[in-house]
């Protein structure tokens, strides 16, 4: 057989191609962090800044240190772990559906976490001892009240990509539907609350919250390594992935649950969040390939860049203030988009 | 020795294959052959443990449950042209999905990159795999079947698309395999010419029956071949010795699968 041996790249190089991407976006992502914690509404001096950060206990403005850690540091650490869950969560959403389009958002789960944090504020509703975390509980059960429609439909009808992405369309519209019927019948004041809620914004943002997202994201990447190579196989179609010994089924259903869990973690506290969950994965994909050892880091790591670099631009857009993050989201990201489309070749969706 | 005992595979209520039974050597490679429908590629399925079916399957004495089938059994599916940007190396590499870890091994690494060399595949090895010819494609999914060092492989229509280069080199490479490492390999084919050139044994399946089954001398007639798909083909030996099927015309009552 005639084989054409030009241009092929070695190893070596294709390997540290893939490498370098990943090194490249994290060196960005760390600028993109350290830019969010040096700007802000307040209009702090960045030297001051940079001394409270490093260094609290020497810092000569007690007020900047309380910006810094108690306002700027969670909200830039959210933004970072939750464009990250998101990245995660939409990698493998994309992975176990086979399709290009399939996010947390056109999946209904953020549609979801919406309604029921909606609710919750319609009818002024709090948790007994822990009123604030009313709101996020809330969106957390609506979020697991969709997951479980979309896989009790696709365990019925079997569960496989087709169902499960119409399951998930259809969950969508309803819960979009529910969210309408709230907003109808909320009065003024709570209307902007909750529209407040659902535009998505890091404004929420406290440690607690850190916490809990941060320590649900690790969670979900410590359930997904033991599986990474069979992600990667199942991107050779069901077919395939099965006849080299995957249970494709029982694949599906396990990273579904943890998409869940990775997406109800991520917008329960902030809001609302799209488009992150559905770039940052293609951007990913086209620079490291699919190999799911490094495609999950990336898109991690590209998810948190597109919501760190959403949150820079929502402070930079009206200096002053804080343009809620989820309306800006969009706005980083389909130029990315754009160019993906325009750039890219098919095989890497 | 692989055999197969009372195979039933059905579809929504209707019954695609009945009561198959099989013995299958090791060392050899036997062609499934028969017209559009008439339940190879179901067989195939059943055997790998790929899709619902009754009957056993039995590799030595040891009887394999679906799930055991799926780890014992190497299946390569048809091409369906994958649009994944997988490299090559990556493809291969899936073929021992088991012994696969976080970091993989220079070794086993090593090991992939020579079931490449076979196929002179190796300086594609860091190419997307959807971006190769369909030839290509082929030949790299087989490289991932035969590293994988399976006892059993099950091919659907392996040469099906391919130009004739790439159907000869597929061939011998599966049959190179059956010798040197007694691999029992079980292949959809639609060529009967190849089939009978490279096959050790041929199956006719016929509306999911087993309509003959024997070495190509005895099996591949005129007589079967009408029988079978309801044509007029003559079958004589090939300037190579190994008989060639020359189709001359369909009979008028053949229906249209």
């Amino acid at each position: 057989m005639t084989i054409t041996t030009r241009g092929a790249p070695t190893r070596l190089s294709f390997a540290t191609r893939r490498l370098m991407w990943l090194g490249v976006s994290t060196g960005l992502l760390g600028l993109a962090i350290l830019t969010d914690i040096l700007i802000g509404p307040a209009f702090l001096n960045v030297f001051d800044v940079l001394g409270a950060l490093v260094h609290p206990s020497g810092a000569s403005d007690a007020m900047v240190v309380t910006i810094v850690h108690a306002i700027r540091l969670p909200m830039t650490l959210m933004a970072l772990i939750v464009g990250a869950s998101l990245g995660v969560a939409g990698v493998q959403m994309q992975t176990i559906l086979g399709n290009p389009l399939a996010s947390p958002y056109t999946l209904g789960f953020s549609a979801a976490a919406g309604f029921g944090a909606a609710l919750t504020i319609l009818f002024g509703l709090q948790l007994p001892l822990v009123p604030q975390m009313t709101v996020p509980v809330a969106a957390f059960a609506a979020a697991s009240v969709a997951c479980v429609m979309v896989y009790g439909l696709a365990h019925i009808r079997g569960v496989t990509a087709e169902v499960m992405v119409l399951a998930g369309i259809a969950t969508l519209f309803l819960f979009q539907s529910l969210q309408s019927l709230v907003q109808y019948l909320a009065a003024p004041e709570v209307l902007q609350e909750i529209v407040f809620w659902l535009f998505g914004s890091m404004l929420k943002a406290t440690w607690f919250s850190v916490w809990v997202s941060g320590s649900v994201l690790l969670f979900c990447l410590a359930l997904l390594i033991p599986d990474m190579w069979k992600l990667t196989a199942l991107r050779l179609g069901d077919e395939r992935a099965a006849s080299l010994g995957v249970n494709v089924p029982r694949l599906r259903r396990r990273v579904f649950f943890i998409v869940s869990l990775l997406t109800a973690g991520a917008v329960a506290f902030v809001g609302t969040i799209g488009f992150v969950g559905l770039v940052a994965p293609h951007l990913a994909r086209m620079l490291v390939g699919e190999d799911q050892r490094i495609l999950i880091p990336a898109s991690a790591v590209f998810g948190g860049l597109l919501m760190v670099g959403a949150s820079i631009a929502s402070k930079l857009l009206s200096p002053g203030a804080v343009v809620p993050v989820g309306i800006v989201t969009a706005l980083v990201g389909v130029p990315f988009l754009f160019a993906l489309i325009l750039t890219g070749k098919r095989r890497h969706w | 020795m692989l055999t197969i005992k009372d195979i039933n595979v059905g579809y929504e209520g209707t019954t695609v294959l009945h009561a198959i039974n099989a013995q299958f050597e090791p060392g050899t490679l036997t062609a499934l052959v028969g017209p559009n429908g008439t339940g190879k590629s179901s067989l195939l399925k059943a055997m790998a443990g790929l899709i619902p079916s009754e009957g056993a399957v039995r590799l030595g004495d040891t009887s394999l449950s679906p799930n055991k089938r799926l780890e014992e059994i190497a299946y390569m599916p048809q091409d369906t042209g994958a649009q994944s940007s997988l490299t090559v190396l990556e493809v291969v590499l899936l073929g021992r999905l088991r012994s696969l870890g976080l970091r993989v091994g220079d070794d086993i690494r090593a090991q992939a990159v020579a079931a490449l060399k076979r196929f002179k595949l190796e300086d594609f090895q860091n190419r997307a795999v959807g971006a190769l010819s369909g030839g290509q494609r082929q030949l790299v999914f087989l490289a991932q079947s035969l590293f994988r060092g399976p006892e059993v492989l099950l091919l659907d229509e392996p040469t099906a698309a391919l130009d004739l280069r790439h159907q000869l080199v597929v061939l011998e490479r599966i049959v190179e395999t059956c010798h040197a490492n007694g691999m029992i390999a079980v292949a959809a084919m639609h060529d009967l010419t190849l089939a009978a050139r490279f096959a050790d044994r041929i199956v006719f399946l016929h509306d999911g029956n087993v309509a003959a089954d024997g070495s190509p001398a005895l099996v591949l007639t005129s007589a079967i071949l009408e029988q079978v798909y309801r044509v007029h083909a003559e079958v004589q030996p090939g300037p190579s010795g190994a008989l060639h099927v020359s189709p001359v015309r369909a009979l008028n009552d053949t229906a249209t699968r």
